[in-house]
């Protein structure tokens, strides 16, 4: 018995040229190959966290380009058959090294990928392709059908990676998280005899990995190639933007720890309060090298108007209570412009800022607020290192004072955590049963961000990051077991995989931390060997079956 | 010739253990020697039988350690350090025997899931080993199960159970292990889906590489392209349900032997490495219907002798100019499973590792016959699993 002539030669080129004797068909259909002798490579093996890939031998080997859904499962196929490990890739945004640590593999890029549509006459279902990036969803879904999709806030995230992984936003107070609004994913997995399989599922075909990908992260179980809403909410129409910030030298631990517990005190005690699920809120905490932080709001009424402000109001005398506009400096309000409310502005420094009247609001239509920011999305970026935190309660003074101790020390240098308001619609328990995101009773949603350029600076930015997470996490209402980890408790309830961080993998729970305590990662295991028998999809955090 | 006897013109008498002590308080982070178990093979100064040189030293991986042994001129075993490295299930020296490359069959490796490749350099007089780096394999490519080495020393291939894949690392001029630069992943059906997936590899010239896979019933073609990328040229099927998992040849040798790992039969394959059908099939000796499945192969020297052992035998077996096998002898002697083999370069010793027994055992052979002497016990140590030889 000889070898056995192998299949099309093409599929076995590790330089991913393709053959000649291809028909002309085929080659319309076969996605584009990028590989390391393309002028293109450098960019197109990169994402935007320049850290990755580690180091060069984790280069991957090429990047197809897909352009359509055939493209896609023509590509996986072939790097199947070739043996290589395929990633797969929308926007790029990826914060670990999931996609772009991949040696010698090959990089399945379906930027291309973006289609958005919807029924007739504005009805729907509404899909998207993975590679739409948000900022385009907004726009398409806001001209056809005056519809949105609860998401996401960079315009160039793409929906691949931010849908499957849960997608939450400035409305997910208002209108739940992303996944909350999924009906089908359109997927191609790989069978056991290493065959790509295309599959629509949803909540009556194959159930179990519709559930998974409904924030269990797609990269998981295969290539998404479409995402289906039979409904969305109304886009709102206008929103209201405003901001607070403090001065960071005039900040003290008590006002430090009362601004935290305040904020988080907020957001707790109004969960269930419908009137105020319009309030999307982020306080940024910077390091006191920035000079300030502060809190940001967007808002809109649950009818998508700001007619009346009064829950915004509320919300920023918690914070900050106007003085008489009789006792304003003469050139309080001489750079009103177009679209401020009442004509005042903020004076921001130094100290805190400060109003006068009322509060300083900015008026906008809410697609101009939701899609600012515009395209682009190839090549750029930093390096960079993220961290996440859910919290049921506001800060306990012993956490804001973690914080204000890091936050005020050099090692933390370049640090933001920001601290988005969450729950209302999302906190609805029953999602916890059909969706993969089982933190649904989280008042607060914290970002943990460093970004920097240096590779020189990389030691130095990660210890910041580190540093500050396992103190904020080392108080009393952390979980004594699991000390340095917003592990679930009643304070807590773990971290989001869309902010993933690989340190976590150094504790033998992390995938309880991400994906909670319940059925949830059983059934991600079961799912895993179900419709990846061999572990084709696989990262450094992916499920373990 | 029945279970237990022997062709060999020598009387076996059986040598007591020297239990000695010794320290090795310059290795530190290592640790400390227990008890020495040195053998005297009572065949060890036998005289002259090859011109190739004897075995200097051994390494043998057994529960989470490395025994490193001073083979002595007169043949005797002296138990020299004990290196500890999580799990190893495979252990292979550099061509030039600088350095000692071990797999760690572990499913993590600095928090990723992951195993890993420990090596240590090989102080060239006493052939201690002091630690050089451990390296992680690709994602996925959990429990290693098996490794090779190119001629040119420059790279090394890495078998993966977990993964049921092939990964490429360098291996830099000190002889630590770079990261990883390449993995391919076989899959296909089993007509065993549920048995564990050894899988084996073998050079066959610096850019390729033959892997062994149990899973798909079949012997896969690498091409090591640029020195760091690997390409699937081609498949060779073996029996459906052979589950191949062990592959032997002569460094250099046109002439490759495969076992199954879940049916008694080996293959003798020829290379043609300018043909098309790059390998060829020249005989499939199945053993007798008593023999269990395969655990080791290892080659004669000569190419004229091959061992493979199963559950509790060492089975030896004739191979003509064409690759022809004809069992010659059986030899039981109390062995339960044995897990790996090795011939000295010299020809005269077959070493193999008892994991249940938890002993090394060094077995005489007789070219002539085609035979085994009964063995000696040249060490105890909980499960030893492969064992390699140093004889520069
Ligand atoms: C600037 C910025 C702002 C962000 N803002 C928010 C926010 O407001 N809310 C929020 O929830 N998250 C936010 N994120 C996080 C974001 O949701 C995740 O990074 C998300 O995973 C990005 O998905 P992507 O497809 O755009 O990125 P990619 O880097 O392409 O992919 C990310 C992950 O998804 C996988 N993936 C991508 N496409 C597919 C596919 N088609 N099939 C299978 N797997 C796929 C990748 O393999 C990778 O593991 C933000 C990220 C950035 C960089």
């Amino acid at each position: 018995m000889g070898f056995d002539a192998p299949k099309p030669k093409s599929y076995l080129n590790p330089s991913g040229n393709r053959t000649s004797n291809l028909t002309r068909e085929h080659r319309r259909k076969m996605p584009t190959t990028v590989n390391r002798q393309d002028t293109r490579f450098p960019i197109a093996s990169r994402g935007h966290n320049l850290r990755f890939p580690s180091a060069s031998a984790d280069t991957a080997g090429r990047v197809e380009y897909c352009e359509n859904v055939e493209d896609a499962a023509t590509a996986l196929q072939k790097v199947i058959d070739a043996g290589l490990r395929p990633t797969v890739r929308s926007s790029g945004h990826c914060y670990e090294d999931f996609i772009v640590n991949n040696p010698n593999g090959a990089i399945l890029d379906v930027s291309m990928l973006n289609h958005v549509t919807s029924g007739p006459n504005g009805s729907g279902p509404f899909h998207v392709q993975p590679g739409s990036m948000l900022g385009n969803i907004y726009q398409e879904f806001y001209k056809r059908a005056n519809v949105v999709l609860p998401g996401g806030t960079c315009f160039t995230v793409c929906a691949g990676g931010h849908v499957s992984g849960g997608g939450y936003g400035v409305l997910a107070r208002l209108r739940g998280i992303t996944v909350d609004w999924l009906s089908s994913v359109d997927i191609l997995t790989v069978d056991a005899n290493g065959k790509v399989v295309p599959r629509r599922v949803d909540k009556t075909h194959d159930p179990e990995l519709f559930r998974a990908l409904r924030g269990g992260q797609g990269s998981n179980f295969g290539m998404i190639t479409g995402f289906t809403f039979n409904e969305l909410p109304p886009a709102p129409i206008e929103v209201m933007q405003a901001g607070i910030s403090f001065d960071w030298a005039t900040m003290t631990p008590d006002k430090f720890v009362n601004i935290l517990i305040t904020f988080g005190k907020y957001f707790e005690e109004h969960d269930q309060t419908k009137e105020t699920w319009g309030i999307f809120a982020a306080m940024g905490l910077n390091n006191i090298s920035s000079g300030r932080f502060g809190i940001g709001i967007e808002f809109t009424n649950p009818d998508g108007t700001v007619k009346d402000v009064s829950v915004l109001n509320d919300f920023m005398d918690h914070f900050q209570k106007c003085k008489p506009i009789a006792e304003a400096p003469p050139d309080y309000g001489l750079q009103s412009g177009p679209g401020r409310r009442g004509g005042n502005f903020q004076r921001p420094t130094p100290g805190d800022s400060v109003c006068y009247g009322e509060h300083v609001m900015t008026r906008s239509s809410w697609i101009e607020s939701a899609t600012g920011g515009g395209g682009g999305g190839i090549g750029g970026g930093s390096r960079a290192k993220y961290k996440s935190a859910y919290m049921k309660k506001t800060f306990t003074e012993a956490e804001a004072l973690a914080l204000y101790k890091l936050l005020t020390d050099d090692r933390s240098r370049g640090l933001i955590v920001a601290v988005d308001s969450y729950g209302g619609a999302t906190n609805n328990p029953a999602r916890i049963h059909d969706t993969a995101i089982p933190q649904r009773a989280s008042v607060l949603k914290l970002q943990y961000q460093s970004y920097w350029q240096d590779e020189k600076d990389d030691e130095f930015r990660l210890k910041g990051i580190r540093d500050t997470y396992t103190a904020a996490y080392s108080t009393p209402v952390a979980s004594q077991a699991h000390l340095g980890t917003p592990f679930w408790n009643d304070h807590y309830e773990g971290c989001y995989m869309n902010y993933p961080d690989v340190d976590m993998a150094a504790h033998d729970f992390w995938p309880q931390l991400f994906y909670g305590t319940g059925d949830l990662y059983p059934l991600l295991q079961r799912v895993k060997k179900t419709y990846d028998p061999h572990n084709i999809f696989h990262h450094t955090m992916s499920i373990r079956a | 010739m029945k279970p237990g006897q022997s062709n060999s013109s020598r009387a076996w008498t059986r040598r007591s253990f020297v239990q000695t002590v010794t320290s090795l308080s310059a290795l530190g982070g290592f640790a400390s020697l227990p008890p020495v178990a040195a053998a005297s093979s009572i065949l060890g100064s036998d005289s002259g039988a090859s011109s190739k040189p004897s075995p200097r030293f051994a390494y043998v991986a057994a529960a989470q350690s490395i025994h490193v042994f001073r083979i002595a001129p007169n043949g005797s075993w002296q138990r020299t350090q004990i290196v500890s490295t999580p799990s190893p299930s495979a252990l292979l020296l550099s061509p030039n025997q600088s350095h000692l490359y071990v797999t760690n069959a572990v499913d993590s490796f600095e928090d990723r899931p992951t195993g890993s490749v420990h090596a240590f350099t090989v102080d060239t007089s006493t052939g201690l080993l002091t630690h050089l780096n451990r390296q992680g394999l690709a994602l996925a490519a959990t429990r290693p199960s098996h490794l090779a080495i190119s001629p040119d020393g420059r790279r090394l291939a890495v078998t993966s159970a977990g993964a049921t894949s092939c990964n490429l690392l360098p291996i830099q001029p000190d002889g630590s292990v770079g990261r990883v630069t390449a993995s391919l992943k076989q899959i296909g059906s089993s007509l065993h889906p549920d048995h564990a997936r050894p899988q084996a590899v073998h050079f066959y010239t610096d850019a390729s590489i033959l892997a062994v896979d149990a899973t798909t019933d079949r012997i896969s073609s690498f091409a090591v392209v640029d020195g760091e990328a690997l390409a699937l040229n081609a498949h060779h099927p073996t029996t459906p349900g052979s589950s191949p998992s062990h592959i032997t040849a002569q460094p250099g040798s046109s002439l490759l032997f495969v076992a199954g790992g879940l049916d008694p039969t080996i293959t003798s394959l020829r290379l043609q490495p300018n043909e098309p059908t790059l390998l060829l099939d020249l005989y499939r000796l199945s053993l007798p219907a008593r023999a269990s499945a395969i655990s080791a192969l290892a080659i004669h020297p000569s190419q004229s002798l091959l061992f493979a052992c199963d559950a509790t035998s060492i089975w030896t077996a004739r191979v003509n100019d064409s690759g022809v096998l004809t069992v010659a002898n059986e030899l039981q002697h109390g062995l339960k499973r044995p897990a790996s083999l090795v011939v000295s370069q010299d020809g005269r010793y077959l070493i193999a590792t008892d994991r249940s027994r938890g002993a090394l055992l060094q077995f005489r052979i007789d070219p002539q016959q085609a035979s085994l002497a009964p063995p000696i016990e040249l060490a105890h140590m909980e499960s030893p699993v492969a064992i390699t030889l140093k004889h520069i």
